[in-house]
């Protein structure tokens, strides 16, 4: 469960980036409009919701929501460098 | 602090994480290393299996015959029992008139087994909130001003951030000072709820010493009437003296198994042992559950009968717990654990680039002689020490470890003296060595030292890699292959900063 979680917080860190025009330009080489990005944000945000709700149900409401906020950390990381890396290759 | 709010909370938040990040960076990573404090001390007495299923009622047995026929003399008794991470630790502790008394026992053996002296786990964990070398008392106030300027600093460093969303996920590697500013930014925005629950709570758990004025003006000096009051139980009864045999503890931990629904019992308690008015407290066992529980059952230790058991916890008492629990993090499974670990490795990273930061700051007003250079080179050396100088003073703890001699009298003592003499010698080093490559010589001493351990404990003892997975110990496994993977990270440290000075030299300025 804690490969799940924190593999959806990637993703929901993934979707927050690139809704970001900075980051979508350095990484897919083009800005979103509005739209799509404010559709992006509100994927990457149910994404988030999604793993709040499987933690909860994983661990209970004390541990389920620490689980989840330590699971934060990781993916942002990752996310981070991963957007460097690439970004620097484009 | 001219120049308006932003900039008044930049330099607080320079400022208190200066001076305080030296201790912030030892209570951070000794505390994420207390997450694996039961695997560190068991790869600390490598003459000890870890592997195995705790056999809670056997052991039992062996520590009560063991005590029966050693420590009769003693009025309490107390019997730590082995647990799920440490499957065959079973330790007795007693005091009579020859002294104080601890042991390991065999788990089936009712015998004392042969293990090096050593701290272990417990060592790192004392360290990130009792210090070194002063007393407790002043240690843990000293800590607890820490964790408040942590506090300080973290909201501060909130304010400082300009554009916080918009450099959310910024990280520019190639510019120097500036991967630096965004490493720091990246390690605290991601880690941040983490940071804010473990320094919040660690200052909780310490409450009643940091504000005991509630406690002080309803019990006076008498700490422990108000802690059984909290705890809703008292297990005092005056000694009979009248000698009687005492009943079989295993009974009475079967009967607090399925009282509690577990597979396990806590630490067990024996007052008065051999006396007619004999009492047994057997404690809970760690829970997965996040709160943390001081429940006990007691039982009188002649008849075995269970005499009572702790009422439901008061409000403020499960409050209390769950704040405690969540610090101290003992519900989390492994992998659960593993996050908490990386989230902690998280924080001291937070605080160590936030050190390095101010370093490279000044480093080029340094070089051009504007500045203050005695103050920089006095910081710049701390700031080497802490952040460089306590993994590798942790490193030389696993090898003093390794090499002290089985038989060295204070062996645990040394073993420590190695850790602070080592600390103290990177110290002199860095007052004498100054400069961007000290970082880098340091880090390389940092790979060096990390990767030594499992070599070392491959040719001191049996536990070395291959020989511990040809015997199934998957502990002494993984805790190799986890000093392998953090001397890995130092290199790539090494690496990096070895890389930017062929950028300056390039001409590339930072």
């Amino acid at each position: 469960m804690v490969a799940i979680v924190v593999l959806l917080n990637a993703v929901a860190w993934l979707g927050l980036a690139l809704a970001m025009p900075k980051h979508s330009q350095a990484l897919l080489g083009k800005k979103y409009c509005a739209k799509p990005q404010l559709l992006l944000r509100l994927i990457a945000i149910s994404v988030m919701a999604l793993a709040v709700w499987l933690s909860v149900r994983a661990w209970g409401i004390s541990e389920g929501v620490i689980a989840y906020t330590v699971a934060l950390f990781l993916p942002g990381l990752a996310v981070v460098m991963l957007l460097s890396i690439y970004s620097r290759k484009r | 602090m001219k120049g308006g709010f932003r900039k008044s909370m930049t330099w607080l938040h320079t400022w208190s994480g200066l001076v305080l990040g030296w201790f912030l960076v030892l209570v951070f990573l000794c505390g994420t290393a207390s997450y694996f404090r039961p695997e560190i001390s068991q790869y600390m007495r490598p003459e000890l299996s870890a592997a195995g299923e705790p056999e809670t009622l056997k052991a039992l047995d062996s520590a009560q015959d063991y005590l029966q026929r050693e420590g009769m003399q003693a009025e309490h008794w107390f019997i730590t029992l082995p647990t799920e991470r440490e499957p065959q630790r079973l330790r007795v502790f007693w005091s009579d008139e020859d002294g104080r008394h601890f042991e390991q026992l065999g788990v089936d053996s009712a015998k004392t087994v042969q293990a090096r002296e050593t701290r272990g786990g417990d060592f790192f964990y004392r360290l990130h909130f009792d210090l070194y070398a002063i007393p407790a008392l002043w240690a843990r106030c000293i800590v607890g001003i820490c964790a408040m300027f942590m506090l300080v600093a973290i909201i501060t460093g909130v304010i400082a951030h300009r554009k916080i969303f918009k450099d959310f996920f910024t990280f520019r590697r190639g510019a120097h000072q500036k991967a630096w500013l965004d490493a720091h930014n990246v390690m605290a925005v991601f880690g941040l709820p983490f940071h804010l629950l473990m320094t919040y709570t660690g200052l909780v758990s310490l409450m009643f010493l940091y504000f005991p004025w509630g406690m002080v003006s309803e019990f006076g000096s008498d700490r422990e009437a108000f802690f059984e009051e909290a705890q809703g139980y008292s297990d005092h009864i005056e000694a009979a003296g009248q000698s009687a045999p005492l009943a079989r503890f295993s009974t009475m931990a079967e009967t607090a198994m399925s009282h509690w629904q577990s597979e396990t019992v806590g630490r067990v308690q024996v007052h008065d042992p051999g006396d007619a008015n004999a009492r047994v407290s057997i404690e809970v066992p760690d829970t997965r559950q996040v709160t943390y529980r001081a429940e006990t059952l007691v039982f009188d230790g002649v008849s075995g009968e269970l005499l009572s058991a702790n009422p439901l916890p008061s409000l403020a008492s499960h409050t209390y717990g769950f704040f405690y629990g969540l610090h101290l993090g003992r519900f989390a499974d492994t992998g659960l654990r593993w996050l908490l670990f990386l989230a902690g490795i998280g924080g001291t990273g937070m605080v160590a680039t936030g050190l390095i930061l101010w370093s490279q700051k000044r480093y080029s007003r340094w070089q051009s002689g504007s500045g203050p250079t005695v103050m920089y080179r006095l910081i710049d050396a701390l700031n080497r020490t802490v952040v460089l100088g306590l993994p590798v003073a942790m490193a030389s703890f696993f090898i003093a470890n390794r090499l002290l001699p089985i038989e060295l009298t204070e062996r645990q003592h040394w073993e420590e003296r190695s850790f602070m003499l080592v600390w103290a010698a990177v110290l002199l080093l860095s007052l004498c060595y100054q400069g961007r490559q000290a970082w880098r010589h340091l880090a390389l001493v940092a790979t060096l030292g990390f990767a030594s351990v499992p070599a070392v404990s491959a040719l001191t003892t049996q536990r070395g890699m291959l020989s511990s997975i040809q015997q199934g110990e998957w502990l002494f496994v993984g805790m190799d292959a986890a000093l392998l993977v953090i001397a890995i990270v130092f290199a790539a440290l090494a690496w990096h900063l070895g890389r930017h000075k062929k950028a300056t030299l390039r001409g590339d300025q930072p």
